[in-house]
């Protein structure tokens, strides 16, 4: 069966990257471990390894594609003993990819209650009684608000940190270089 | 104190002196095959959980072991079934090398009923009291005092078993791990630590995180022996590692055991690795790999042939696809487990 290689997710938030480069061209064989493309997201760039033995029969994704949805097909294999060109005519299935998306949907309010508390019960319960008055509520920002990352917001703090005072310094820059999650 | 043999210079890959050639008669032919074997699972294992991952089937860190495999095996091979093994969060490797289902390993990672922590524990926290494999554990370093405290347990119970203590050169600079080996070494305890020197804890190399970049050494402070191994190299892994375990064995306490190893894949999933240059990982790659290394022992030893070992890579590939099948068809747990496995009344 031809074997369909998927945009892989490398972080638990990545939903979409860049197909950076391609490692390998129609007709190459491909061993498990081997380098087949370079994708890039707005962390990083990383290599993509095969898994599977086969022979590349069809790229589907072209070097350059933005926004390639995680789980997407981007490649074919062929199989052991088979032609690359039967296995490139064959339509990719990702019926896991549908099954694993599927999954982070989010789930209906009652099965996050505890299991005591039936779904019907839930909703008439009143919200429990605060033991202490509430905090002032923050007064609203007017001002403007930008979107940016937990890992950006660190970045800027400490910057400006260092731009106030000269005596102020970072100690392991390398721990700042990593790019990856834990 | 056994005198430390002199270190092989880590950045030239090709130890070649130091490597077993073939013709080495201190293992049969059949131990190297269930290296081949054994390392091989571990390999294909992890590349599909490394897929799994990619596809959202495992959730939040995964840690791969390819690479490594020769530590895990070489030293597994050393020990009978009833002594402790306890390591860090880079553990599926030393779960598979201690006898665990694939099965079990792989449901777990996939956060299903069916996995070791019926899929409450994931990827680095999974454990077997039948396989005397006391866990992977997530914070950096705190495996060695519990793999202490096993071996304390071992000397007090009088039952001759020691305890492999694994654990990464990131962890090796942990307080506590300094405290557990003076408490070791105090108490003549019977564990082995064995430290996995893949080079980099996280992104930073031991050159610029260690003092004394000779980590077999890190025990000279409580009078704990230590060498340096080829961790690359299965046989030599055994070699020492069967005189560190008679030595903890025998009542003569702690021994530390430096395994000189590489990690092709990032620290986790995320990790593009960009602290290291490809020419690093290549030269690894090509050059030191464990499982060539034994495949090439066994074809020109004529051990096995071509077609014995192809036999092998597919069966081990259908245990890992049957392992990855099964991983994602046993169902999630129930929400009344939230409750479950919390506190054990000892």
């Amino acid at each position: 069966m031809p074997i369909p290689v998927l945009m892989p997710a490398l972080s638990p938030t990545m939903t979409e990257g860049k197909l950076a480069k391609w490692h390998v061209k129609v007709g190459d064989a491909v061993k498990a471990g081997q380098v087949i493309c370079e994708i890039e997201t707005d962390k990083a760039t990383m290599e993509v390894e095969a898994v599977d033995e086969g022979t590349v029969a069809k790229i589907l994704v072209e070097e350059g594609t933005e926004g390639v949805a995680v789980n997407t097909p981007i490649v074919i294999l062929a199989a052991e003993g088979e032609s690359a060109e039967d296995a490139a005519k064959s339509t990719p299935a990702a019926p896991k990819a549908a099954e694993a998306s599927a999954k982070v949907e989010p789930q209906p309010k009652a099965e996050e209650a505890p299991p005591a508390a039936k779904p019907s019960e839930e909703k008439k319960a009143a919200p429990p009684a605060p033991s202490s008055p509430a905090p002032a509520p923050e007064p609203e920002w007017k001002g403007k608000t930008v979107r940016m990352t937990v890992r950006e917001a660190l970045r800027d703090a400490m910057a400006e940190e260092m731009r106030r005072d000269g005596n102020v310094f970072l100690m392991g820059e390398e721990v700042a270089q990593y790019q990856g999650a834990y | 104190m056994a005198k430390p043999a002199t270190k092989p210079k880590v950045d030239a890959p090709a130890a070649k002196s130091k490597s077993s050639q073939p013709g080495d008669n201190s293992v049969t032919p059949d131990q190297l095959k269930s290296f081949y074997r054994d390392m091989l699972l571990i390999r294909r294992f992890e590349e599909r959980a490394g897929q799994l991952y990619g596809m959202g089937l495992i959730g939040g860190f995964c840690h791969l072991y390819i690479g490594q495999e020769a530590v895990v095996v070489g030293m597994q091979s050393t020990i009978n079934g009833k002594d402790a093994v306890i390591t860090s969060y880079r553990d599926h490797g030393h779960m598979l090398a201690c006898g665990m289902d694939p099965k079990g390993v792989m449901s777990e990672l996939t956060g299903r009923r069916d996995g070791y922590s019926k899929g409450k524990g994931g990827s680095m926290h999974m454990f077997s009291r039948e396989k005397n494999f006391y866990g992977g554990h997530g914070i950096v370093g705190a495996q060695v005092p519990i793999g202490t405290g096993l071996a304390f347990a071992h000397k007090y119970n009088g039952n001759k078993n020691v305890s492999l203590t694994y654990f990464g050169d990131g962890s090796a600079n942990q307080g506590q791990v300094s405290e557990a080996m003076n408490m070791a070494a105090l108490w003549k305890l019977p564990v082995v630590y064995i430290i996995e020197n893949n080079r980099y804890g996280m992104g930073t190399s031991v050159e610029r995180s260690t003092a004394i970049t000779d980590l077999y050494k890190h025990g000279q402070a409580f009078g704990i022996p230590g060498e340096p191994v080829d961790g690359m190299d299965v046989l030599a892994v055994r070699a020492a590692g069967e005189k560190a375990v008679e030595h903890a064995r025998s009542g003569q306490g702690p021994y530390i055991l430096e395994m000189q190893t590489y990690r092709y894949r990032g620290h986790s999933m995320s990790d593009p690795a960009k602290y290291r240059t490809k020419e690093e990982v290549d030269k690894y790659r090509s050059e030191r790999d464990p499982i060539d290394h034994v495949r090439k022992l066994m074809l020109e030893g004529k051990t096995a042939d071509e077609a014995t070992l192809k036999a092998i890579d597919g069966e081990i590939r259908k245990t890992v696809n049957d392992a990855a099948e099964f991983a994602q068809h046993s169902p999630e747990p129930d929400p009344s487990e939230l409750w479950t496995d919390v506190l054990a009344e000892a």
